[in-house]
């Protein structure tokens, strides 16, 4: 997976559109994916209004979910970068017995629908290594268990385009910097890591995605307490239940709005010429 | 290869961003957490008007609820995996599996619901009743058959109407819950649907009500569904009910809040909210009668009674109250509060106590028990013999003397047999209330064994083993119902004895595996 810029700026720059059929095609069937996504968003505009969204704000169950929401949603997000670049590094580099099943089982809670993972959850916390973990002092009504459904959801995104990522780099330049003196964990860190970096950042973007988004299992397994274990996305079906169609509309609307200043803010923070932090 | 010059400021930055996130955590933790909080799972119509009500109760009383909304079946699924939570409201058919699968304590029903036809505002198709739904080229939403009560009954409507092959075929959704097709009316892509009466109401701002007129509606005497799921449910009347569950750590509390709920107090804020009244009589069947039954039931026979409950209820209309305890527990109960209808101990010599002070009407035998000692699934501590359970490292639970029958026999069967009561004592690491508390303990492994009925080790008989007492060294409880003499409605309590211990009761006892002819 490439990057528009690459870190060693040797490519040559992104064109500009062109009219050939390639850029007639290609660009024709963006803007009509752009118009579809807006024309959605325009009919949520239009159905609700300004005083609802604003109304939104004033209520303290809506500011506790959106708080919540943001608190779970960046705590996975940490936990999902910590757990998927090194596992999407192993999967990639090493041949292990047993290398394709992992490769599989990884995959499997990207197939099965979002809602089986919460009634797995609600099964296994009735078994003996579930009890046992109840009885360190883990609550099905807090806001580990949310980070928990939110993680099982979105973590294999971010393992398999980490995974897409580092396959990617050329593993000749990793040889390179290894004659040239740097440890495994160095080349790691300056070559590897560098290289990979925007299809990791593409990974913790749909991963983050996925968590801000998950509801089924937090239905199943959380519940939607008001004020404890509701999130956005409970908030919006909550509101549905009871017909306030305009109020729904409204909380997906603060949603779109989160979603794309964390959007832009991710972005921003990996347009410099370097992995930030590392 | 050179570090970028924004690299600190960006680190900077997004260690801001985290630590005001982890603040903002922080601030929602503000409340200290009281004391005794109640959870309450709630279906997703009876929402708002329970949420006002709970306003109201802490109020009043300072109790805090929590509510956790969703659908009732999937309500149910939580109730019973995550054996947590106090209080349950729901619509029928969901009190029967509550009851069935013994999760449920006690229902009160605090409302019914009805259906109409909703149309957008202003019913720009001018519908005024059911027959206008077969009207050609008209969308019509309906819930799902599979899925939902209301989708069981509509066929029945249509059918009354004369027109349901007219009608079916307008049909352009079919939707999981009312909820959804009600909110498809308003937002236009329907021009109307069939939904309970407090799902319209909601949405009053966005949707008119169409009644659909009486002679049309399921008839108490003839549309009943039965369902594998869910037994018989009463098309005519589809009521709201508040339940407490066998998981609430505060029964007492839950208790005090589900009668508030099903107080007229409670019931007033789900007719504001546009729910049916409960219907005071079963038009008729049970108006001489009056209100519903109320039933002292040892803990013991629950499986049994609560299966039995229902059953009577679909036969007769006749709702019966259960309250199940410890019988020592039920026998305090009944002698204190004076009322109540029928009370069915683990054992008669209850009845003859509370006979003492002249309060039994009439008894009625129903059922033997036999106490057993229930072990660890292949018996691992190799337990035979009363006299086994008296060896140092055996963990043992038994029944209170004092608060229940199985405690009272245990003690009875132990001096009989001249086992060490001392060592008895050492061992013993579980003192219950009910039995049932006594299966659970030796399932989940807390002892190693315990002494229960006969009925109840075969309720366990998947993760526990049983070991007979001989009959010599055993003593049979000899279980009654009984009548009491201020029941207010002596006769609806002789026809719930007669159905009880008649062949129907006697069909269920047995299923349960509990005995109806005294042992050999």
């Amino acid at each position: 997976m490439r990057h528009d810029r690459s870190p060693d700026g040797d490519l040559p720059p992104v064109a500009g559109p062109h009219l050939h059929v390639l850029s007639v095609v290609s660009m024709g069937l963006l803007a009509i994916f752009l118009a579809a996504v807006l024309a959605l968003v325009v009919a949520d505009v239009g159905y609700t209004d300004w005083e609802t969204v604003v109304g939104l704000f004033r209520s303290r169950e809506v500011m506790a979910a959106i708080r919540l929401t943001a608190v779970t949603s960046t705590l996975t997000l940490m936990l999902v970068v910590v757990f998927s670049v090194p596992a999407g590094y192993a999967l990639s580099r090493y041949r292990f017995p047993g290398h394709t099943l992992a490769d599989t089982v990884v995959d499997l809670p990207i197939v099965l629908p979002p809602v089986v993972i919460g009634v797995s959850l609600l099964v296994f916390f009735t078994t003996a290594p579930g009890r046992w973990i109840e009885g360190m002092g883990f609550r099905p009504h807090s806001v580990a268990a949310i980070v928990l459904c939110q993680f099982f959801v979105a973590a294999s995104y971010a393992i398999r385009s980490a995974k897409a990522a580092f396959d990617s780099v050329d593993r000749n330049l990793e040889h390179v910097a290894l004659t040239l003196g740097c440890t495994r964990a160095q080349a790691f860190r300056m070559v590897s890591l560098p290289i990979a970096r925007g299809g990791l950042i593409a990974g913790a973007i749909m991963a983050w995605a996925r968590a801000v988004g998950v509801f089924g299992p937090l239905m199943v397994f959380v519940g939607s307490i008001r004020m404890k274990t509701e999130v956005l996305p409970t908030t919006v079906y909550l509101e549905l239940t009871i017909g306030r169609i305009e109020v729904a509309l409204a909380v997906a609307l603060v949603m779109l709005a989160m979603a794309f200043i964390a959007l832009a803010f991710i972005h921003w923070l990996s347009s410099g010429r370097r992995w930030w932090g590392l | 290869m050179v570090a970028s010059d924004h690299l600190p400021a960006r680190c900077g930055l997004l260690a801001v961003l985290v630590a005001g996130l982890i603040g903002l955590w922080a601030c929602g933790k503000d409340e200290p957490a009281p004391e005794l909080r109640l959870l309450c799972y709630v279906g997703g119509t009876m929402r708002p008007a329970v949420e006002e009500l709970l306003r109201i109760y802490e109020e009043k009383t300072g109790q805090k609820v929590e509510l956790d909304y969703g659908d009732s079946g999937t309500n149910l699924i939580k109730v019973e995996m995550r054996r947590w939570g106090d209080l349950y409201v729901a619509h029928d058919p969901f009190l029967a599996p509550l009851m069935n699968k013994g999760l449920g304590t006690q229902g009160w029903t605090v409302a019914a619901i009805s259906p109409v036809i909703v149309v957008p505002k202003g019913n720009p198709k001018g519908i005024t009743g059911a027959a206008d739904l077969a009207r050609p080229g008209l969308r019509l939403g309906l819930t799902d058959p599979e899925y939902s009560t209301l989708g069981h009954i509509c066929p029945v409507i249509f059918d009354k109407v004369g027109l349901r092959a007219e009608i079916e075929a307008n049909v352009d959704t079919n939707m999981r819950m009312g909820g959804q097709v009600a909110n498809a009316v308003a937002v236009g892509n329907l021009d109307a649907a069939i939904v309970w009466n407090a799902v319209a109401h909601l949405r009053a701002d966005k949707l008119d009500t169409v009644d659909i007129a009486p002679p049309f509606l399921p008839d108490p005497d003839v549309d009943v569904v039965t369902s594998a799921t869910f037994g018989e449910v009463d098309m005519s009347y589809i009521k709201v009910f508040i339940a407490t569950l066998e998981s609430s750590r505060h029964p007492r509390a839950a208790r005090a809040c589900a009668e508030f709920i099903a107080s007229p107090e409670g019931k007033a804020v789900f007719a504001r909210y546009g729910f049916s009244p409960v219907r005071e009589s079963d038009r008729g069947r049970a108006a001489a009668a009056g209100g519903p039954l109320r039933l002292y039931c040892g803990a013991g026979l629950r499986p049994a009674v609560s299966e039995i409950v229902q059953a009577f209820a679909a036969e007769t209309g006749v709702v019966v109250e259960c309250d199940y305890a410890g019988s020592g527990m039920l026998m305090s109960r009944v002698k204190l509060q004076r009322e109540g209808d029928l009370f069915l101990p683990g054992d008669v010599w209850y009845l003859d106590q509370i006979d003492k002070e002249g309060l039994v009407e009439s008894r009625t035998m129903v059922t033997y028990f036999v106490p057993v000692m229930l072990v660890q699934k292949g018996n691992p501590k190799g337990i035979g013999t009363l006299e086994d359970l008296t060896r140092p490292g055996v963990r043992l639970g038994l029944g209170n003397p004092d608060a229940c029958q199985i405690g009272r026999i245990t003690e009875q069967i132990l001096t009989k047999n001249a086992v060490d009561m001392e060592a008895i004592g050492k061992n013993l690491t579980f003192h219950s209330v009910t039995v049932n508390e006594l299966g659970l303990q030796v399932q989940t492994g807390r002892v190693d064994a315990a002494i229960v009925w006969d009925a109840i080790a075969a309720y366990y008989a998947d993760s526990c083993d049983t070991v007979p007492i001989p009959l010599a060294q055993n003593e049979i409880s000899r279980v009654a119902i009984g009548v009491l003499r201020f029941s207010e409605h002596k006769e609806m309590a002789g026809r719930f004895v007669d159905f009880a211990a008649g062949e129907n009761g006697k069909a269920i006892f047995a299923r349960h595996h509990y005995r109806v002819e005294p042992p050999a």
